[in-house]
């Protein structure tokens, strides 16, 4: 946990903002410096945060779980915490708070094939995934990340993308092409068809609006493929981060953030996947 | 290793205080006085029931004549003293550093003269808030209370704590446990709090005897509906749920005034100054839309049985599962309040098919 000179969890850390890096449409990443030191944490796993004046809400960490001097969130701006981080300047404020719930079981993972299947905005629910996996690519077996967007001017961390895709292979489709766009063309579900996957040994990663997340297991299911090797992060309203608030709560009583987000696709209900 | 959550299960950890095992005192009608003076001699903020118009509430009182002890329901719940809506904390910017300004709660509650339901709401408000990561803004202030029972005088149509084995106050719940019999009080110290308080300030004013209280409308943690409770794991689809979300008007009477309710907002209040202001906490429901609204304007629970279902399967359901308790006490409150007559613990009971 970051460290607030209290026990009280609900007590965020100052943290200024270091950098901004705009991604693509809407979407800017925000480095965080926390007074004091960076947790450890897991990939999946997610924190608070505010700006003061008009709340906070969770994101994903997005940067390497390595690294230890900064954190990084990439947030879409869609309501009024997420506007009022797009408006902020290097130099500004917020408060963190975390991090929370239950990341990716990583190590379990080791000498298995792990597959990431990720649309949209939910590339930041696995970007610390693939940063660990880039940075102990031997430990596994066949890596590989699909991914889609909407247009090409919708792919945000490009850069990371390049690097991640040194090592991993990387298989990007977007719903609608331009003119320059090489790549596949459709749902990011249209991938699992087109590139032969392995077999035996996976390990899948689902993260993205609920429909996709929907969608790809339904198509994984008809693959032939069992729920039990099938992660997901799931994405809930939020106010405490603790388990205490019930927003997050599931239809089986799971809190996406406290038993979550990462949940083993057979530990929740199919209603709550979309 | 990943450890699989298989959530089915429900084992009962809270059990109904044994009457049989405590030492019991007998004195005058005068205790009731005794206690309330010495509590707020010893500085407690003394929240008791007192007459309001022509029903009851909690509050927090001075004197003794404001407490009214004969009373059925108070209109609203020990919740609203311990998890209140709060200030959090405060900021602001200091020579262009942000300052976060932690706001504790302070001072000592004492709960005087709570039914045995109210006070095993508490039980299910400290597994609920008082479990790792605790809530430090309740556990402070149940860490600081003490809690004086006054034995209920039989209750009424709407209440059903016979049902969920909380009748008798459960292990947990209180300090002192105060039984009313043919103008004489039975008293007992059902914590180390209670038993240090009984010692030190009641000794002189009480008798020990032998044998225990009868209790009336005796039911313990044992119940018929509490060892069922887990048929709610194969009623999910019972077309039951339905009707009675037909019924509902979504009003949210029934979770204002739960005694177990706690699920709660986290806002901004910004200072005219807008470089402070504060974080607070503000009651919010699941039978509510804008609780799982997102930005972007999607509601993860957007169907109306599904809002009205998941009260009923928290607390029948996951909070025995996750606490071993039942998250319900049968105070009667929602019922008396539901502007079209739905009695929970029944509709649980239809449900599952045991007969009310």
């Amino acid at each position: 946990m970051l460290i607030n000179n209290s026990s009280n969890p609900l007590l965020p850390v100052p943290a200024k903002v270091v950098l901004i890096k705009d991604e693509a449409r809407g979407i800017k990443t925000l480095r965080l410096k926390p007074k004091g030191k960076v947790p450890e944490f897991t990939p999946g796993q997610f924190v608070m945060v505010g700006v003061f004046g008009y709340g906070e809400a969770p994101f994903a960490i997005a940067s390497s779980p390595l690294i230890s001097d900064y954190i990084e969130v990439s947030v879409r701006a869609v309501g009024d915490v997420t506007n009022a981080i797009h408006r902020l300047s290097v130099g500004d404020w917020v408060g963190i708070r975390g991090p929370y719930g239950r990341g990716f079981p990583v190590r379990d993972w080791e000498g298995r094939n792990v597959v990431i299947v990720a649309g949209g905005t939910g590339l930041f629910g696995v970007s610390a995934l693939l940063w660990y996996l880039y940075e102990f690519r031997g430990r596994y077996g066949r890596v590989i990340l699909f991914y889609g967007a909407r247009t090409p001017q919708d792919i945000p961390r490009r850069d990371d993308l390049r690097v991640w895709s040194s090592r991993i292979e990387t298989y990007l489709t977007v719903d609608r092409p331009d003119g320059r766009w090489k790549g596949d063309v459709g749902l990011v579900t249209t991938l699992l068809d087109k590139y032969k996957l392995p077999r035996r040994g996976v390990i899948f990663v689902i993260c993205g609006p609920p429909i996709m997340i929907k969608a790809v297991y339904d198509k994984l299911i008809k693959l032939d493929y069992r729920p039990k090797d099938m992660y997901v992060s799931l994405e809930r309203r939020m106010q405490c981060g603790i388990g205490k608030c019930g927003a997050c709560m599931l239809s089986n009583g799971l809190y996406v953030c406290k038993d979550g987000p990462v949940f083993r696709i057979d530990e929740i209900p199919e209603a709550d996947l979309s | 290793m990943y450890k699989f959550i298989r959530n089915i299960y429900i084992v009962m950890k809270v059990e109904s205080i044994r009457l049989d095992k405590l030492r019991w005192y007998l004195g005058s009608k005068d205790i009731y006085r005794v206690i309330f003076e010495k509590l707020v001699e010893l500085g407690y903020d003394v929240v008791a029931p007192s007459k309001a118009g022509n029903s009851y509430i909690f509050k927090k009182v001075s004197s003794f004549s404001e407490v009214c002890i004969n009373y059925i329901r108070t209109s609203n719940t020990l919740r609203t003293f311990l998890e209140p809506e709060e200030v959090l904390y405060r900021w602001y910017l200091r020579d262009s550093e942000l300052v976060i300004k932690e706001e504790l709660p302070r001072g000592k509650l004492a709960l005087y003269a709570v039914h045995p339901c109210d006070a095993n709401s508490l039980v299910v408000l400290d597994a609920l808030l008082g479990s790792e990561p605790r809530d430090m803004y309740y556990g402070i202030r149940r860490a600081n209370s003490f809690v004086v029972i006054d034995d209920c005088l039989g209750g009424d149509e709407y209440c059903s704590c016979s049902d969920v084995g909380a009748r008798i106050p459960w292990g947990g719940s209180g300090d002192l446990w105060l039984v009313r019999n043919n103008g004489n009080v039975y008293v007992t110290a059902i914590s180390n709090k209670g038993t240090e308080f009984l010692t030190r300030y009641l000794s002189s004013y009480l008798n020990i005897v032998p044998g225990a209280p009868k209790i009336i409308n005796y039911g313990t943690s044992k119940a018929e509906l509490v060892s069922r409770l887990y048929m709610l794991n194969y009623a999910v689809n019972n077309p039951l749920w339905a009707q009675k979300a037909r019924e509902c008007v979504f009003c949210g009477s029934c979770l204002a005034v739960c005694p177990t309710c706690v699920c709660f907002d986290i806002i901004d209040v910004p200072n005219d100054d807008l470089r402070s202001g504060t974080r607070i906490r503000r009651w919010n429901a699941c039978l509510f839309r804008s609780f799982t609204a997102v930005a972007g304007g999607r509601v993860f629970r957007e169907s109306s049985e599904d809002r009205f279902k998941i009260k009923y399967y928290h607390k029948f359901l996951f909070i025995p599962r996750r606490f071993g308790i039942v998250g319900c006490v049968g105070c009667g409150r929602c019922t008396y309040f539901c502007p079209v007559g739905i009695d929970p613990v029944k509709v649980v009971k239809e449900v599952i098919g045991i007969a009310h």
